[in-house]
């Protein structure tokens, strides 16, 4: 998981707002986001578990 | 709507592109959830003692509907961005559960059609096209990974609600009929959640960037143009075509496997109990899942051609061993059929990535919206091929393996027509690309640089 860097410069939205709130508003998405790779990293794990759980039944 | 806006998600700089997947893959999970629909079969064949097939319909019409809405959808989704698309389909997802609960409640299956088929099925095609081009924009260096991250989400999105749409049913009512109600509304709110957080993660690259340290390489393969398409236009090339007859028939192969895979496994082998059947079905979840991810990422090696020619031309063959050997031995039966639908799923989630390749991507979403339209042909084709020749076999008297050998026959032709398909497509020609100056496309578009327009002369004259 490599980040990854822009190569060109932040654009400016029509309705940027102040550094410091942005600056801010990106922590927290970039925690959310992280939060979320747990979110489906885990369903992903149950569906796979319980898939699995039940494929065994083939070998059993 | 301002926070819906494309300009709400631009990246900010330094933004790790690691962070956007588990985006796409909350919405995948969420509406991957359609392909456990047969665990509400049995329940709503007693809550509204009705046919089989009357219940199967909500399934088809949700389908034709993911098809319909994801290509005519997939323009407006390139204009607005992922976010909004998201947002939407979370709001035709959920909405869909809402009335199909109602339907069930006053017991009206034509409201579970409207509901689950109708709204539910827009919201499964706008969100199955969402993320997928804002990935390949973030991962122009491995969009095979990109397309396999995602789509990789919508086979387990079944592997998940299976179990605890099973878990819920069992919970909430004394059988399962009684528990319809509050299963859908608990499977909503859940649903609600997680697609709106992928709605609220989501970013989109800022114009011109780039992967630090990557450059597109000119003549890397020939089948990669660096300019780019519009929807309108690819629609108007040889090249959709054949990619929509690779993917109708790569889908129409897989659903002949995954439609009869528990009743097939035992009727070609007596000593395979229910139960035992079961496991094998699980096993194709996990087939289906991992040939997203396992060979959607290979491609980006090995050439998106090069991959469907194994999808395709190796799915052949199986199908044909499938066909002569595989009833002497459960193992070659089992591992067969493994690899046939690692191919179909790896085909699902190859051929956005095959679009970037072809058509660029500043449309890729859109065009991929339109190629969509051969997975509601094949969800139909498919089941119809399996089941006429086992309806007509067994009303000829025929049982076991017997049952399904034209089927198998039949398939093998199939993936030979699509490999040969394949086989044809050549780069698009230049005439259809868009000139330097007019690909002020979205935002996240890439744009046109001055080097692109001799790149793309250089590497995608049309033979």
């Amino acid at each position: 998981m490599a980040a990854v860097t822009e190569s060109v410069p932040s654009p400016t939205a029509p309705s940027a707002p102040a550094p410091a709130a942005a600056a801010g508003a990106g922590t927290t998405i970039r925690v959310m986001a992280v939060a979320l790779w747990g979110v489906v990293g885990t369903l992903l794990g149950y569906g796979v578990l319980q898939t699995v759980i039940k494929a065994s039944a083939l070998f059993g | 709507m301002n926070l819906l806006d494309r300009s709400r998600t631009i990246a900010p700089a330094g933004y790790n592109r690691w962070l956007v997947p588990p985006a796409a893959l909350a919405v995948h999970l969420s509406i991957g959830q359609v392909y456990a629909f047969s665990v509400f079969k049995n329940p709503l064949l007693e809550r509204f003692d009705a046919s089989h097939t009357s219940v199967a319909i909500i399934f088809s019409i949700a389908i034709v509907m993911l098809g319909l809405s994801a290509a005519f959808g997939g323009t407006w989704m390139e204009r607005n961005g992922p976010r909004k698309a998201m947002a939407l389909s979370a709001a035709f997802w959920v909405s869909g559960f809402c009335v199909a609960a109602l339907g069930v409640q006053v017991g009206q299956l034509w409201i579970v059609y409207l509901g689950y088929g109708f709204l539910g099925g827009i919201g499964l095609g706008i969100g199955y096209i969402s993320p997928v081009s804002t990935l390949i924009k973030w991962f122009p260096d491995r969009p095979g990974l990109a397309t396999g991250l995602a789509i990789m989400g919508f086979g387990g999105g079944a592997m998940v609600a299976s179990p605890l749409t099973a878990r819920l049913l069992d919970t909430y009512a004394a059988t399962p009929a009684e528990a319809i109600v509050p299963t859908l509304l608990t499977l909503a709110a859940i649903y609600a959640v997680l697609m709106t957080l992928g709605a609220v993660v989501i970013r989109v690259p800022a114009p011109g960037w780039k992967p630090a340290g990557w450059t597109p390489s000119p003549k890397k393969n020939a089948m990669q143009t660096h300019a780019h398409v519009r929807a309108r236009s690819a629609v108007r090339t040889p090249q959709f075509y054949l990619l929509w007859i690779v993917l109708f028939t790569n889908v129409t192969a897989g659903i002949g496997i995954l439609e009869q895979a528990s009743p097939m496994i035992q009727d070609f082998f007596t000593t395979v109990t229910p139960a035992t059947a079961a496991g094998y079905v699980g096993l194709l979840s996990l087939a289906n899942m991992a040939g997203r991810f396992v060979w959607s990422s290979t491609s980006d090696v090995l050439g998106r051609q090069r991959i469907y020619v194994m999808y395709l031309g190796v799915g052949a063959a199986l199908y044909a061993v499938l066909a002569a050997f595989s009833g002497t031995s459960v193992a070659l039966f089992v591992v067969v059929t493994f690899f046939i639908v690692s191919f179909y799923g790896g085909g699902f989630a190859t051929i956005p990535a095959y679009l970037k390749d072809l058509f660029g991507t500043l449309e890729v979403g859109a065009i991929h919206g339109r190629l969509l339209t051969a997975w509601s042909a094949a969800g139909v084709a498919g089941p119809l091929i399996v089941n006429g020749i086992a309806d007509a076999r067994a009303a000829q008297g025929v049982e076991g393996a017997a049952l399904y050998l034209p089927s198998l026959v039949v398939m093998t032709c199939v993936l030979v027509v699509g490999f040969i398909a394949n086989m044809l497509v050549r780069p698009v020609h230049e005439r259809h690309h868009e000139p330097a100056t007019t690909t002020t496309g979205p935002a996240d578009a890439v744009p046109t640089t001055t080097t692109e327009p001799a790149l793309a002369a250089a590497g995608t004259k049309e033979s």
